[in-house]
């Protein structure tokens, strides 16, 4: 049946959205709130419906009618596009447990967070374009994830960079959405940057491979899934080569990185984390959504699909930006005092996780992380959503407290989330939330590899020691949060007695994600590493049943297994109570620790080291240029056209004064001259020429005696 | 009937500019619309005929012998390489003609003016005579001149003598390879001094790109030719062959040939460093003279050097890739850091320009079909989106009454309408996937580093590739630079008081706005379309290319 085809069920919920932000942004007014939110619920609730659909198809089939699919038709052609042997890079429509997973993961998303935008965006005017925008991303995402190409990948990729800089800066008539939302797209873009290397290199080595013949009969032919046929011609490419993935030439190692660039890019990861903070500047679902659910997580989404390509050493690169992200965003998190940005550093901190996991081989867990995530992370921003409208637009976390009891299920929903994604777990049932399997899946994996890298490099236990340590700081700043927002006296009681529990819409959303959140893991485990396993299986990566894990699972257990409960009791004790709290103030104020603080509180001065290195380098070069332009270029030019001008006035003054002064003038002065002498002789008295006549006569006469003499 | 066609794409505009002189002045805006109607859709009709063909060379060819001592031929038609742009070219004269519906100023002389030129830009996009090719190349000076130092801005006279001299002294340099042209191919048999492409014509006649003209025009004798063959195949014994390359009667001139043809065609372009004329008219000239300069003229230096330097001299291109390259990519960065030091919005457009004719020059230089597809695209892409950026910026001009970015801001709040169709065409410039800029730098870059793959050309190749096509990459970086901060400061933050008196955009703008990013957006969704005009022709100049580089690989010239 060609209407239960995933390709095209998935297709049709990827442009259902689309159609929605189209006819918002062209139909619509400002104003017409219900009319917007309708037409994109409306969408979006169809575009789920879809998803679900070819979900639940999926999770009944039989395993051996779960194949990857694709359905792609020629987009760019390397040649001739009328010829019959011209290869074409295609885009398409591809299928595979994964894809289908992330689908139904960001639809089921996007239609939470745009209930709960029908509370939270009530009072904007420009309600219709914040829908369209929603929209457009939500679109924009199921492409990227239904991509069947890396350059497909690219182009989508770009396009939810492209709606999460119109949705940061929504609110552009103020400075802060602006600023962010300029940085983040240029930030995505230093690392697309490397995505388009990658392209390129990859292009160059096994381009002729990757192009597919002209299309003959589109319609029922399953063409080849192309991630698969990258990885298949790079092992091709290889073999003719003589070559191993193991013992990869450089190329590949520097094409995996360089795409690994995006990745970092998109993902906040380290080096480039520092537009994550700031794109909090966006509405709260915006963040929910784009920021810490899906878009970013995307990141991740590009290393699972190039991960057959990656060579031992950018496997490496991975493991330790991974490494390094989760611990940067940990101390981050602990610092920061604005309620969305702890959550921010959280998310990029939870991002490493992911990257870690892939990075080590837990391809599997890493992917799992990533779904359990999205839906803990979005509610925890909902949450915060909540409590800043409740507060009035107050965000700073140091001026909340007490809202406890004012607040009551918003905190509850607070607590399940932070407690699942500090890994809480009941002792005893082995039941735990998503947290809890996928982050220890990743932390085994982090201490196999580290302790087989440890031949190679002496530093290789950092890549398990340090994310272990970031398992307890995850605890130790959810419970932080959670103390200085919920607990303790209240910071300023005439805004609390007026914060109120938020209204249905948002209410109940944020009840359904925190509910998630919780059945995701333990009741949801299978369902989704079903859906997982399979793309791993499909891309050849060993499930993670078959890695020797047990070691790994012991070590983790003994070292993190209670990491919620001692980070999390930390946190509450010392920020939950007045005693804590000056205790700690106490603490920081001394030397070592409030440069420390201070380091913290300024993301570790990322944002002033690139002001200096990156972006005024960049304009004082573009100054210099347009110096260099105007006086030197333009310079030269206008120079010429000076010197000709001045050579045309010698040439001129030549003309006028030597040629025609001198020459032509003079030859008349002198004719002139030379008329009114010999006029003189012209006189007509008979006297005078006789007088002459004589003269003459004497002086020819004259002449020729003395030249006969002297001849002679 | 279509060949017909094709000539009246040349006339019936320059008809209309004769007509427009005698009218009387109430008609002479409608009269110029429907002439501009007229060839477009005589375009449109040439195009649909094109596509019946197997396209693989010119169609519709005219020739007529038109200066017998110098073998000069009226030889007009229409091929893949001359098609997209005439389309661009006779597409964009509709919309350009609507952006000056409010000239008041003189209305009898500028249509006219404005005609003349339409008439010259298809002349050189339509001549398959090198000759002819010169004359139109040289003629759309002139409207253009009168059209900036008539109707510009305060400045505008410095600004067209320098436009009009600058691209005069890159034109010698043509007349002087001309010359050498035809010093060195009278002696041809047929006597074909200037044909461009291989013609189906009735005559049998043989283009300058033929590959046994080449042999002809770059080798002394067939005789001679006979003695180097043998002397070589003795020679190849002792390997002596590589120190003592083949040597015809002219092979030294070609490099020569070869860049005096590039200088020309690159101030044009215009390649940085040779550009500078290029802000000064865009500042000085009226916008809808600045959207046909960006749109059509600067296309005016890529097709040619597309349709006479690479084609002529392949030889020579393949072996200064490299300087070449690095002029492409130095322009697009070069291009690019000046653009973001601007505060005057039009000069920021006109340095963008630069940046993105770089890609052109870059795509062409590393000779591979993937680049060379994508240097086509762009050209054409840019069309769109410096045309549709200009408007832009006229629309506000037109208001605000000053271009200092820093001046303005808040537009997007007064002007939601002309903000989302600054957003097509601002990111479509920029190189977002989905509009047409992607298509041109992708496929450029693509291109590039798989130059660096194929190991045809040198052992240097591909290191030196790799460098050039991430240097490329990198200039995504720069570009969505400039134009963000631009668009932060031009569009967002609060309204301005004083906006509040400006007029509203009207339907006429918005008839061009949508248009233009009706296009952006359909190029680079289906580029194909592009690529399915150019692909025979493109095929036809890389087998020139690929038998170029085959030779040099066995050490020959």
């Amino acid at each position: 049946m060609i209407f239960t085809d995933p390709r095209l069920v998935l297709l049709i919920a990827a442009v259902l959205p689309l159609v929605a932000a189209v006819v918002l942004l062209v139909a619509t007014r400002r104003g017409l709130f219900r009319a917007a939110s309708g037409v994109s619920i409306v969408a979006v609730a169809l575009s789920w419906f879809c998803t679900f659909f070819v979900t639940a198809q999926w999770a009944s089939a039989p395993s051996e009618q779960r194949q990857a699919m694709a359905w792609t038709v020629p987009w760019l052609p390397l040649g001739n596009p009328a010829l019959k042997t011209t290869s074409w890079l295609t885009a398409g429509v591809f299928v595979d447990g994964l894809t289908v997973a992330l689908c139904v993961l960001v639809t089921t998303v996007s239609l939470l967070v745009h209930f709960y935008s029908l509370g939270y965006m009530r009072a904007d005017t420009r309600v219709n374009r914040y829908f369209a925008y929603l929209c457009l991303f939500t679109s924009a995402m199921l492409g990227l994830l239904l991509s069947s190409t890396l350059l497909q990948m690219f182009v989508f990729w770009e396009l939810v960079g492209f709606t999460s800089y119109l949705l940061i800066g929504f609110w552009f008539e103020r400075q802060g959405p602006q600023k962010a939302c300029t940085k983040a797209f240029i930030m995505n873009r230093v690392g697309d940057a490397g995505f388009l290397i990658g392209l390129g290199i990859l292009f160059a080595h096994v381009g002729p491979k990757l192009g597919l013949p002209a299309p003959g009969g589109m319609a029922d032919s399953v063409w080849m899934y192309e991630h698969a046929d990258v990885s298949s011609a790079v092992t091709e490419t290889l073999v003719l080569a003589g070559q191993t993935l193991a013992h990869a030439p450089l190329w590949l190692t520097v094409a995996g990185i360089a795409l690994f660039c995006g990745a970092i890019g998109k993902s906040a990861q380290f080096p480039l984390q520092s537009w994550l903070p700031d794109a909090m500047q966006g509405p709260t679902p915006v963040s929910a959504i784009v920021h810490s659910a899906t878009m970013v997580a995307a990141g991740v989404y590009l290393t699972a699909r190039i991960y057959p390509l990656l060579t031992p050493e950018a496997h490496l690169f991975v493991t330790a930006t991974g490494a390094i992200t989760i611990i940067l965003g940990a101390l981050m998190a602990l610092a920061a005092t604005d309620l969305k940005r702890v959550l921010a550093y959280s998310t990029l901190s939870q991002l490493g996780y992911m990257m870690l996991g892939l990075g080590a081989g837990a391809f599997t867990f890493g992917l799992y992380h990533l779904v359990a995530h999205a839906f803990v992370k979005c509610c925890l921003f909902l949450c915060a959503g909540s409590i800043i409208q409740s507060m009035g637009h107050e965000q700073d976390i140091r001026r909340m407290g007490g809202l406890l009891t004012r607040l009551p299920g918003t905190a509850a929903c607070f607590a399940v989330a932070s407690l699942v994604i500090a890994g809480a777990w009941l002792p005893g049932a082995d039941l735990g939330g998503g947290a809890y399997y996928t982050k220890e899946g990743v932390l085994a994996s982090a201490v196999n590899y580290g302790q087989a890298m440890a031949d190679v490099a002496d530093w290789a236990w950092l890549l398990y020691a340090g994310p272990i340590v970031g398992a307890y700081l995850t605890a130790f700043y959810m419970a932080r949060c959670f103390a200085l927002v919920f607990m303790g006296p209240a910071f300023d009681a005439v805004t609390q007695t007026k914060a109120e529990e938020p209204g249905l819409s948002m209410g109940s959303t944020q009840a359904a994600l925190a509910v998630m959140a919780v059945i995701c893991a333990p009741w949801g485990q299978h369902f989704w590493l079903d859906l997982i396993n399979q793309s791993a299986l499909g891309l050849s990566v060993q499930p993670f049943e078959q890695v020797h894990m047990e070691s790994g699972f012991a070590v983790v257990h003994r070292w993190a297994g209670y990491s919620w409960v001692i980070g999390g009791s930390l946190g509450l004790a010392l920020y939950g109570s007045q005693f804590g709290r000056r205790t700690l103030d106490r603490l920081v104020a001394m030397p070592p620790m409030n440069q420390f603080r201070a380091a913290l509180n300024h993301g570790f001065y990322f944002d002033a080291l690139y002001d200096v290195l990156f972006v005024g380098a960049v304009r004082s070069a573009a100054m210099v240029c347009a110096w260099v332009d105007r006086r030197l270029v333009d310079g030269a030019v206008n120079l010429t056209a000076t010197l000709t001008h001045f050579a045309a006035q010698c040439v001129g003054w030549f003309d006028d004064h030597v040629v025609d002064d001198v020459a032509v003038e003079g030859t008349a002065w002198l004719t002139g001259r030379g008329g009114a002498g010999l006029r003189l002789a012209q006189s007509g008295r008979l006297r005078t020429y006789l007088l002459a006549l004589f003269f003459f006569g004497a002086m020819a006469t004259l002449a020729w005696l003395i030249v006969g003499a002297m001849l002679r | 009937m279509t060949q017909a066609m094709v000539n009246c794409l040349i006339f019936l505009p320059l008809a209309g500019a004769l007509l427009c002189l005698l009218v009387p002045r109430p008609m002479v805006r409608s009269l110029a619309m429907l002439t501009t109607l007229a060839t477009l859709a005589i375009n449109i009709v040439v195009a649909q005929a094109y596509y019946t063909t197997d396209r693989k060379g010119a169609e519709f060819v005219t020739s007529v012998k038109w200066i017998d001592a110098l073998n000069v031929f009226y030889r007009v038609g229409v091929d893949g390489l001359s098609l997209p742009l005439c389309l661009l070219t006779t597409g964009l004269s509709v919309l350009v003609l609507l952006a000056s519906w409010r000239v008041d100023r003189a209305v009898r002389a500028y249509m006219s003016l404005y005609l003349l030129l339409l008439s010259t830009m298809l002349g050189v996009f339509l001549s398959m005579d090198l000759f002819l090719f010169y004359v139109f190349f040289e003629l759309s000076l002139v409207p253009m001149y009168f059209l900036i130092g008539i109707w510009g801005g305060p400045k505008r006279a410095h600004a067209a003598i320098k436009f009009f001299l600058y691209t005069l002294a890159g034109s010698v340099c043509l007349l002087i390879v001309m010359l050498g042209i035809y010093f060195t191919t009278s002696r041809l048999p047929t006597g074909n001094t200037w044909l461009l492409t291989d013609a189906k014509t009735d005559s049998k006649e043989v283009s300058l790109i033929d590959p046994q003209v080449r042999e002809m025009f770059m080798t002394r004798s067939e005789a001679e030719q006979k003695k180097i063959d043998t002397n070589r195949a003795a020679a190849e014994a002792n390997k002596r062959v590589f120190q003592e390359p083949r040597k015809g009667m002219f092979v030294w001139l070609l490099p020569w040939f070869f860049w005096l043809s590039f200088v020309a065609f690159a101030v044009k372009v215009p390649v940085a460093p040779l550009h500078t004329w290029l802000p000064d008219a865009h500042v000085e000239a009226p916008t809808p003279i600045s959207m046909v300069l960006a749109g059509v003229l600067l296309k005016l230096g890529g097709y040619a050097m597309m349709r006479v330097t690479w084609p002529l001299f392949p030889e020579a291109a393949h072996r200064f890739w490299f300087f070449v390259a690095v002029l492409g990519v130095f322009g697009i960065l070069y291009g690019a850091l000046c653009a973001m030091a601007q505060t005057d919005w039009k000069r920021l457009v006109a340095y963008s320009s630069v940046s993105h004719m770089g890609f052109v020059i870059l795509g062409l230089a590393v000779l591979t079909r993937t680049a060379f597809d994508g240097a086509y695209f762009q050209m054409i892409a840019h069309g769109v989106t410096s045309a549709m950026m200009f408007f832009i910026v006229g629309v506000v001009y037109e208001r605000a009454h000053h271009r200092d970015i820093d001046r303005l801001g808040g537009i997007w709040l007064r002007f939601p309408g002309l903000g989302f169709w600054s957003i097509v065409g601002f990111f479509a410039a920029m190189g977002l996937p989905g509009l047409c800029g992607f298509v041109g730098e992708v496929m450029v870059l693509l291109g590039t580093f798989a130059a660096g793959a194929k190991e045809q050309v040198s052992a240097t190749m591909p290191m030196r590739a790799i460098s050039l096509g991430a240097l490329a990459a990198v200039s995504v970086v720069l570009t969505a630079g400039y134009v963000l901060w631009m668009f932060q400061r031009v569009y967002m933050g609060p309204e301005h008081p004083q906006y509040v008196h400006f007029r509203a955009i009207s339907v006429r703008e918005y008839v061009i706005l949508g248009v233009l990013g009706v296009m952006a957006v359909v190029l680079g969704v289906a580029p194909v379309l592009v690529f399915d005009a150019t692909g025979g022709t493109v095929d036809t100049l890389f087998e020139i290319f690929k038998s170029t580089a085959k030779v040099m690989a066995s050490g020959g010239v």
